[in-house]
């Protein structure tokens, strides 16, 4: 089941060659290690841009999170719960 | 020789969907509204597809079909993205690309060698770099290139020369001619016409007196004579227009609310059409009754126009005409064409609609700092809460998703 979350969430990211790329998150006060970005997109609100990005995590679990350039804030937008 | 390479992605937004989530591959995945709405596959797998899901299809009927399939409410701003690295890819081929829709564009390119290991890389950089698979057409002609793209889906390559029209094209069934539904192919049928080649063979006298000039079109194409060339985005702007419609959750009978609607959806056609320097000369007006009657009516206006007053003035007086309202309305659209740039001088007005042109800006600017809502026509607030951005699909939930492992 994909549920959407719209959480704020602390995010470990890094900065590589001009790309954002997440690499850790904290949600529901555990720990997610990213595996793997399996996409990355962006759209607009207002004048700011918004990077989504779809993940798989070590135990295989999928989410989306969204990294908004105006306030600097990551939010979980979407999450695959079921195993 | 010059070639038209059709490039049609498959089953793109499901393929995106399983891209970005690795649990629906080999899954039938079914991209648009959730199954309890009124809202229409856009996209479907192919396993969805070999249940018979099809794109356009009523999702409730998708669902009777695969029961078992992943509905997905869709992200648009991740299949633009996509769309706009394909465009890019492309261009690296030739500078002549021609963004057809979201998941299909055409490449012109000239070689006097066999044209199919070009199309061959095409397909693999796609591959390579989206991760997504395509299906090329390849033709003398642009319209034979959009025919035969489909010949061989998913990851074919087709190439058809225009003088293997009678044996390749003339067996095929009419709806493989551009613009060709039921309802023509039933016309084309009372004419005697089964297959492509029967309308190639009929006198294009006897096509002109039962559909008019697109009589002509329809003999020209199954003949294969195609006029055709590949027009960049920056040379289209006459040929484009911008345009928003909105499926209603109810039907709406209601003159004012239909009123309301039209004008929320005039000003985001007329802000769409500010942001890329352009002002239409004909508006048209789409309306669905809850039947799936559909009509459009439009009108060609005295000067270009781009602000949400004149456009929402415009498509006021249409519906007026039609009356609309009165068999209910579930779907209401708004598209400006015959564009023109408005970078050139403009001529003045002396009317109320000078301040309009003035305040449009100043409407732009806000919305570029607080977001696409933050002001509007008071008009618009009659039919609802106004939609925001991305809120098509807000609460909706697919089904059980089956997990990889």
């Amino acid at each position: 089941m994909i549920e959407s979350i719209q959480e704020p969430i602390e995010v470990l990211a890094r900065f590589e060659r001009g790309k954002l790329l997440p690499f850790r998150f904290r949600w529901n006060q555990s720990v997610f290690r990213i595996a793997k970005v399996t996409g990355a997109w962006e759209d607009r609100e207002g004048q700011h841009r918004r990077l989504h990005f779809s993940v798989l995590t070590d135990n295989d679990d999928y989410f989306e999170l969204r990294f908004h350039s105006g306030d600097f804030t990551w939010i979980l937008s979407k999450a695959s719960l079921d195993a | 020789m010059r070639y038209a390479i059709h490039v049609d992605m498959d089953a793109y937004f499901a393929s995106i969907e399983q891209l970005a989530n690795p649990h629906w591959r080999g899954k039938p995945v079914i991209v648009g509204g959730a199954p309890g709405t009124r809202s229409a596959v856009a996209s479907a797998s192919y396993e969805a597809r070999a249940f018979g899901v099809r794109a356009g299809m009523p999702t409730h009927e998708a669902q009777r079909l695969c029961p078992q399939g992943i509905f997905v409410p869709g992200n648009s701003s991740h299949y633009v993205h996509t769309a706009v690295r394909l465009y890019r890819l492309l261009e690296r081929f030739s500078p002549r690309v021609e963004p057809a829709s979201i998941d299909e564009a055409y490449v012109e390119v000239v070689t006097e060698d066999d044209v199919r290991p070009l199309g061959r890389r095409i397909m693999a950089s796609i591959e390579a770099e989206l991760q997504l698979t395509a299906s090329l057409g390849i033709s003398d002609s642009k319209y034979l290139a959009k025919v035969c793209s489909a010949f061989d889906k998913p990851r074919g390559l087709t190439l058809l020369h225009r003088a293997e029209v009678p044996e390749k094209l003339w067996p095929r069934p009419l709806q493989v001619l551009f613009g060709v539904g039921e309802k023509t192919a039933a016309r084309l049928h009372a004419l005697g016409c089964t297959t492509v080649g029967d309308v190639a063979h009929l006198p294009v006298e006897a096509l002109e007196r039962e559909f008019g000039i697109v009589g002509v079109s329809l003999h020209d194409l199954a003949s294969g004579r195609d006029r055709w060339r590949v027009v960049t985005p920056s040379e289209s702007a006459d040929a484009r227009s911008i345009g928003h419609e909105h499926t209603l959750e109810e039907d709406v009978y209601e003159r004012s609310v239909v009123e309301a609607l039209l004008c929320g959806l005039a000003e985001r056609v007329a802000r769409r059409a500010r942001r890329a320097e352009m002002a239409g000369r004909r508006l048209v007006l789409k309306l669905r009754d809850p039947r799936f009657f559909t009509i459009t009516h439009g009108r060609v206006l005295p000067r270009a126009v781009d602000t949400a007053e004149e456009i929402f003035a415009t498509a006021r007086l249409l519906l007026e005409e039609t009356r609309f309202w009165e068999r209910g309305v579930r779907l209401v659209g708004l598209s400006l064409q015959l564009l023109v740039g408005t970078g050139a001088a403009r001529q003045l007005r002396f009317d109320f609609a000078a301040g309009a042109e003035k305040k449009s800006p100043v409407v732009d600017r806000i919305r570029s700092k607080y977001g696409e809502h933050a002001i509007g026509l008071a008009r618009s607030l009659e039919a609802g809460e106004r939609p925001r951005r991305g809120s098509e699909f807000p609460t909706f939930r697919p089904p059980e998703v089956g997990r990889d492992g």
